[in-house]
């Protein structure tokens, strides 16, 4: 027998396999992934989109893998990767995580058109991607400063607060919301963003005689960073309430709250469910994520002189340095 | 006829007389015993009955109780419906449809945008005109939703005012302080259709009266159950058949059946429970069988003596334990009563408590708000507070294209004032001052201290004409009466006014307050006490 005869009887037989491998008519969803298989945030984003989806059609995955790739020009040509595999696989439902699917792919190739979308994880706003449009759907996703605000009220007095956080333009809109959120709740913020470690450590330990709450942003940016000084410092130092809304920072922060990725994932599979029930994207409303993950340090909340209440223990994961 | 014969005659007779009697006394034993035992088994089982309507009742006062301690967002309302469906695995979902007055609507539909919901509108059911706004045409749309999926959340902005079964429970609960049940209201996006409804109000305590009722009414949690659920565990007798009905006729529930058999007789009992301004019917049947009464009378039919002389004295114990069985479920009935009231008071009283602590504390914010923005000396709003609420009017009267004009006023010869009688008196003259110019402005204006002596109006919606009139009245009423009194000596001061106008002399903040200040300094330079409107040939 000749070798290419082989190989199309091994191709027929591995093809009939994978036809009753899935069940007959099955529908077929893309998940276009803005980052890469292994990054925490799309793991379990697609851990609860596979869950919801399971049964329900064919889950093919597309990772856009931005995260180690930050150029423009690689974003555009994975987003044409993605639009062609579109066009070939025709997928029921296309469903689109993070800002860069949404920018790259969705509103430059898919906007208003026949093929319907759920997108998740979009940051804050929907306003650079020109949404809703009537073939989409999603979530977007909101740090949980106003649920972190209202905790923390509740356990001190004083109004005055104080966010410490890198002098980089994303934590410039970060002091931004903040400030909102503080004011709606009666809260007077200092915004102080520093370049440079010495300046951290300096801020911090000032702030202990100006601020009755210190919320830790995110230290990306910051030069000569040093995890391990900067948990000495907060450890010996800490004598005001520390919160934060990122993982890194739970750590040093009595009292952190982080979005829960998995719930986006959750959500963009429940809804791509409904669509292949044959409902329109038009009828599911696009909405914030509203479920938080609490962790508590309880010594760096005692450092600051606050017991922390049962009711907040038991929501809470407790952390040690 | 022989004697034989009519003796056997006789005897046959009597022997059937004797049966006969006997049967009849056998049936109606059975049938005593009969009622007897289904008068105690439906009280056990509208025992168990009441107490998961009990229970239902009891997870929406809660959730009254929490939605009526303060502010809700979000957040507290998904830790609401994970506690409210933890404890009670009948209820499916939690919504809550604030109040939202017509006037409130934009703002609503506003700040529900802002929290992140694209797009959000307050929608009608059915696409049409409203069937009804109740009370006082208020909006009643869907808020926050429990559990929050995408199906669920297709609800959101939906006016329960715009579908007849929600818009009468609606009305109903409102108008009377009490629960709302529905026994049929199938929402096109939900699945079942029971629910029941529990108003909320404003303030403290119950509105006193069907006006205030209207007046103070905040909006509605609804409480979406599944009858099967709350009665799954209901244990029903053997034999017992239980059927319960809403309100509105529709089937809730259905246990129990009967074995086809031949009936003599059929127990029945009716009772109505009642839940807030409504009442659920609980039919509660059993069948006496015919065979049951054939076994009684074909054993006693042997023992007519014995059953003859203790006949009175069953009958007699009958009707006392019946009469104990009433009793018992009269007791009961009371009991259940006595624990509704009891607990209803501990509800209230914990409301009553929670609701002193939150006022409290909001009154303890509400200063401390205050505090940031206000200027201590004269009470108008300091000039921190003046920027942020100029940036939001100019971005509405961008929005509505309407115009909007600013009025910077300035006390002339101030400092040679205060040289000449001390700060006291200038100070004094800085309130009075202060106070003309808020007494001269629409509620809608706002005003501000913005430096020393100076101080800005915001007047929305004003065009320069009205705005320059306003300036003129005030400018008078500052000249025309003495601002402060020294030694009995009245002071009188003048002021000087700058006016600009968005957009044409200003698209932002910033460009305003300078062309209103170009022209304030102009009406100074050309001798004081007058008002001046910016123009491009001041610049």
């Amino acid at each position: 027998m000749r070798p290419l005869t082989t190989f199309r009887r091994a191709l027929c037989t591995a093809l009939a396999m994978l036809a009753v491998a899935v069940p007959a008519g099955a529908a077929d969803c893309l998940y276009v992934s803005s980052y890469h298989p292994g990054y925490h945030w799309n793991d379990a984003i697609e851990a609860g989109l596979q869950e919801t989806l399971a049964g329900r059609c064919d889950l093919h995955r597309f990772y856009m893998d931005t995260k180690r790739h930050h150029e423009p020009a690689h974003a555009e040509a994975k987003a044409r990767e993605a639009f062609a595999l579109i066009r070939q696989l025709r997928p029921a439902v296309v469903i689109a995580c993070d800002d860069s699917a949404s920018r790259y792919l969705v509103a430059p190739y898919l906007r208003e058109r026949d093929q319907p979308v759920v997108f998740c994880g979009v940051n804050w706003t929907v306003e650079p991607y020109g949404y809703p449009y009537s073939n989409a759907t999603g979530m977007i996703e909101v740090a949980p400063m106003g649920p972190l605000l209202r905790e923390a009220r509740a356990l001190v007095d004083g109004v005055r607060a104080i966010f410490l956080s890198a002098d980089v333009p994303t934590q410039h809109k970060e002091a931004e919301r903040l400030a909102q959120e503080a004011r709606r709740q009666g809260l007077h913020l200092e915004t102080v963003l520093v370049d440079r470690f010495e300046h951290w450590q300096s801020a911090f330990e000032r702030a202990q005689d100006t601020a009755d709450l210190i919320v830790l942003g995110n230290p990306i940016g910051i030069e000569g960073w040093d995890p391990d000084a900067a948990q000495t410092l907060v450890g010996t130092h800490t004598r005001r309430l520390t919160l934060s809304f990122g993982v890194y920072m739970q750590r040093y922060a009595a009292l952190t709250m982080t979005n829960v990725p998995r719930e986006q994932g959750e959500w963009a599979g429940q809804a791509a469910a409904l669509i292949l029930e044959g409902e329109s994207p038009a009828n599911i409303p696009i909405v914030p994520n509203h479920r938080w993950e609490i962790f508590v340090r309880p010594d760096m909340a005692r450092c600051a002189g606050i017991e922390l209440p049962e009711s907040l223990l038991r929501r809470a994961v407790q952390t040690t340095p | 006829m022989s004697k034989t014969a009519f003796v056997l005659t006789a005897g046959v007779a009597a022997w059937a007389a004797v049966t006969a009697l006997t049967l009849t006394m056998a049936a109606g034993y059975a049938f005593i015993e009969s009622q007897n035992r289904f008068l105690q088994d439906s009280a056990l089982t509208m025992q168990a009955i009441h107490a998961r309507v009990y229970e239902l009742g009891a997870a929406s006062e809660i959730a009254g109780l929490n939605m009526g301690v303060g502010p809700t967002d979000r957040d507290d309302f998904r830790v609401l419906g994970d506690s409210i469906r933890a404890r009670n695995g009948s209820v499916e979902s939690l919504v809550f449809f604030p109040r939202v007055r017509p006037g409130e609507r934009a703002i609503f539909e506003q700040r529900r945008q802002d929290e992140g919901f694209v797009s959000f509108r307050i929608r009608d059911w059915q696409g049409g005109t409203p069937l009804l706004y109740a009370p006082a045409r208020s909006h009643y749309p869907a808020t926050f939703i429990e559990p929050f999926t995408p199906r669920s959340a297709r609800l959101l902005g939906r006016d329960a005012a715009t579908l007849p079964c929600l818009a009468s429970g609606v009305e109903r609960a409102l108008s009377e302080g009490k629960l709302a049940l529905l026994d049929d209201c199938r929402l096109p996006e939900l699945e079942s259709g029971f629910w029941l409804l529990k108003p909320l109000y404003a303030g403290r305590g119950l509105p006193d009266g069907p006006e205030a009722y209207r007046a103070r009414a905040q909006g509605i949690i609804a409480l979406r159950f599944s009858p099967a659920l709350l009665f799954s565990d209901t244990r029903l007798p053997q034999g017992l058949h239980c059927r319960i009905r809403g309100p509105g006729g529709r089937e809730l529930f259905a246990q129990g059946g009967h074995a086809p058999q031949a009936a003599i007789s059929t127990l029945e009992r009716q009772v109505s429970l009642p839940i807030g301004s409504d009442r659920l019917t609980v039919d509660l049947e059993r069948q006496v069988p015919f065979a049951e009464l054939l076994v009684f009378g074909g054993g006693l039919s042997s023992t007519l003596g014995l059953l003859s002389a203790l006949f009175a004295g069953l009958m007699a114990s009958n009707q006392w334990e019946r009469r104990r069985a009433q009793e018992a479920l009269r007791r009961h009935r009371d009991h259940l009563e006595e624990e509704v009231a009891l607990r209803t008071n501990e509800l209230s009283e914990a409301n009553r408590a929670l609701q002193d602590e939150v006022t409290e504390r909001r009154r303890a914010q509400l200063e401390l708000a205050q505090l940031a923005i206000r200027d201590p000396l004269t009470g108008l709003y300091n000039r921190r507070e003046m920027e942020r609420r100029l940036d939001e009017e100019i971005e509405r009267c961008r929005r509505y294209h309407h115009p909007l004009s600013v009025l910077m006023l300035d006390i002339d010869h101030f400092k040679r004032l205060n040289d000449t009688y001390g700060h006291l008196v200038g100070d004094e003259v800085l309130r009075s001052v202060a106070s003309r110019i808020d007494r001269a402005v629409r509620n809608t204006d706002f005003v501000a201290r913005y430096g020393g002596e100076e101080f800005l109006a915001i007047l929305p919606d004003t065009p320069l004409e009205s705005a320059i009139e306003l300036a003129e009245r005030i400018r008078n009423d500052i000249a025309g009466a003495p601002a402060a009194l020294v030694n009995g000596q009245s002071v009188r001061v003048t002021a000087s006014v700058g006016l600009s106008v968005f957009p044409p002399d200003g698209g932002d903040r910033g460009s305003l307050c300078r062309t209103a200040d170009v022209a304030l300094y102009r009406a100074k330079a050309k001798g004081r006490n007058r008002v001046l409107a910016y123009s491009e040939e001041h610049a």
